[in-house]
């Protein structure tokens, strides 16, 4: 399913994990999620993480992320660029909410940058 | 027309214009957002028409390696990338290919030569089809003995890819990505996406709640409503604004990695069995650069502007992004390009006679020297 530019991934069940990773010609373009846990800025996951990936980020309670995917080309590629995330359970499975999963991926094939911005929150709990 | 329907047309413009970068209680979430933030095939229409402007004319190249004298210039990037790390073997279609990447070490650059040699479909020169076109039977035999190593080229071409050379981003991207970094999150973003966690948690928004509209969200309350379309709306142009530093970034980034030197050397031998044709040797070189590159960015801004100084160290990222883009200019940059191109062919005599397949038929290739070049 493509990603839209903005996506609420919330509430997050316990024991999730974020996954995210890109494919393509590496001479070509870069990919970089920047990331906000609680209001604060975090390392992001980089390029060199993301290739192969998947890059994992495990979800404790009280977290709120904001991930913000930055795809960027630079030249026009022979396959398509493919940049993939999702929400997994701890068996592996895409998570579902409310009968969406938790699951995109986009694509690009000519020079030019995608963002994406996913608000992706685990419950307090309480 | 006149002038007051100029001007209705003009405030109608307007009008419509403003309304595109206004949410409305009645918009859903999402679209909302997307009235700042275009879904995927807008932005991608729009970035692709903004990026190619600048960068379709500054493409740079080399041949084809099968036939380096005779072919157009292209981009050739992915010409060792595809075979990178280890040999290959592939078919296509009466064609096979064996292409090599030894690792080996040239001018400091490791797998910098591609090695390839491909098995063509042989095919009976003119001159003995011309002269056989009465007898079948002649052209027959004559194309039966012929086997896949009757038409072979071999080639070997180096192409380096560093810092100074190429136009990969994989030498840039420590540097790329710190600048990246810092037009993503800087305290405006940091503040916006702290309040957009907020609303989405006193509103207890869900999966699939960006697809409602405010009014669904909020129960017709017309109050509450306007006030979630602002929180959203706010949110929407601090991405939008996001947006813009990074694909301006790329942009520009873009256009001097594209403008990088490009460094092509090629030698090529078609051998050929003397029913098919004359055996040829081809070499090639090719120099390529535009007017403002990252090389010259680095040599006016590297002592402050590089991978390791950026690292961790925001502020100078963002100083450097702004520096960066000042350096590339505006969408088009000046088509200021040297490009050196020197072609050597030499085709070798061979004069074919006593063959008794030829039934006395005598015939050959004179030879033949050409040099080329072209600044």
């Amino acid at each position: 399913m493509p990603c839209d530019p903005l996506l609420f991934w919330r509430p997050i069940p316990a024991g999730s994990t974020f996954k995210a990773s890109a494919s393509g010609d590496e001479n070509k373009f870069n990919v970089l999620v920047a990331i906000h846990l609680n209001g604060k800025p975090l390392p992001p996951l980089r390029h060199h993480d993301l290739i192969p990936g998947p890059a994992k980020i495990a979800f404790n309670a009280g977290d709120h992320y904001v991930f913000d995917v930055a795809l960027s080309v630079f030249s026009k590629p022979d396959k398509p660029i493919d940049y993939t995330m999702s929400v997994v359970d701890a068996a592996g499975k895409v998570v579902s909410i409310n009968g969406i999963a938790l699951q995109c991926d986009t694509s690009m094939s000519d020079i030019g940058s995608r963002n994406i911005k996913v608000i992706a929150t685990f419950p307090e709990v309480k | 027309m006149n002038r007051r329907v100029q001007l209705l047309l003009l405030a109608l413009v307007v009008a419509v214009r403003l309304q595109a970068q206004q949410c409305e209680r009645t918009d859903r979430v999402l679209a909302c957002w997307e009235r700042f933030n275009p879904s995927q095939e807008v932005a991608k229409a729009e970035s692709t028409a903004a990026t190619q402007k600048t960068v379709a004319a500054t493409n740079s190249g080399l041949p084809a390696l099968i036939s380096p004298s005779g072919s157009a210039l292209k981009d050739f990037l992915s010409l060792l990338s595809a075979s990178l790390e280890s040999s290959s073997l592939s078919s296509n279609g009466n064609v096979l290919t064996f292409d090599y990447n030894p690792p080996v070490e040239i001018l400091g650059l490791d797998h910098a030569l591609k090695l390839q040699a491909v098995f063509g479909d042989a095919k009976l020169n003119s001159q003995l089809t011309d002269h056989f076109a009465s007898s079948a039977a002649s052209t027959t035999k004559l194309n039966d003995s012929l086997t896949n190593t009757d038409e072979v080229s071999l080639s070997g071409s180096f192409q380096p890819t560093s810092e100074r050379f190429g136009r990969s981003i994989k030498p840039h991207r420590a540097l790329f990505e710190s600048m990246l970094l810092a037009q993503v999150i800087t305290p405006d973003s940091s503040a916006s996406d702290a309040a957009l966690s907020q609303a989405l948690d006193d509103e207890n928004l869900q999966t699939g709640d960006e697809k409602k509209t405010f009014l669904e969200l909020k129960n017709n309350d017309l109050s509450e409503a306007n006030a979630l379309k602002e929180v959203i709306e706010a949110a929407a142009r601090a991405q939008q604004a996001l947006n813009t530093r990074v694909s301006t970034l790329t942009t520009r980034f873009a256009q001097l990695l594209n403008n990088q030197p490009q460094l092509y050397g090629t030698a090529l031998y078609n051998a050929r069995k003397n029913i098919v044709g004359p055996n040829q040797w081809t070499a090639k070189f090719t120099y390529e650069m535009g007017a403002r590159n990252l090389n010259g960015f680095r040599g006016k801004y590297g002592g402050a502007c590089n991978e390791i100084a950026l690292a961790t160290d925001a502020a100078a990222a963002e100083r450097c992004a702004g520096l960066l883009q000042t350096f590339a200019g505006g969408d088009v940059i000046p088509d200021d390009r040297l490009a050196i191109s020197i072609s050597y062919d030499r085709t070798n005599r061979r004069w074919i006679k006593g063959d008794p397949n030829l039934s006395g038929f005598e015939f050959g290739y004179p030879r033949a020297h050409n040099l080329v070049y072209e600044v």
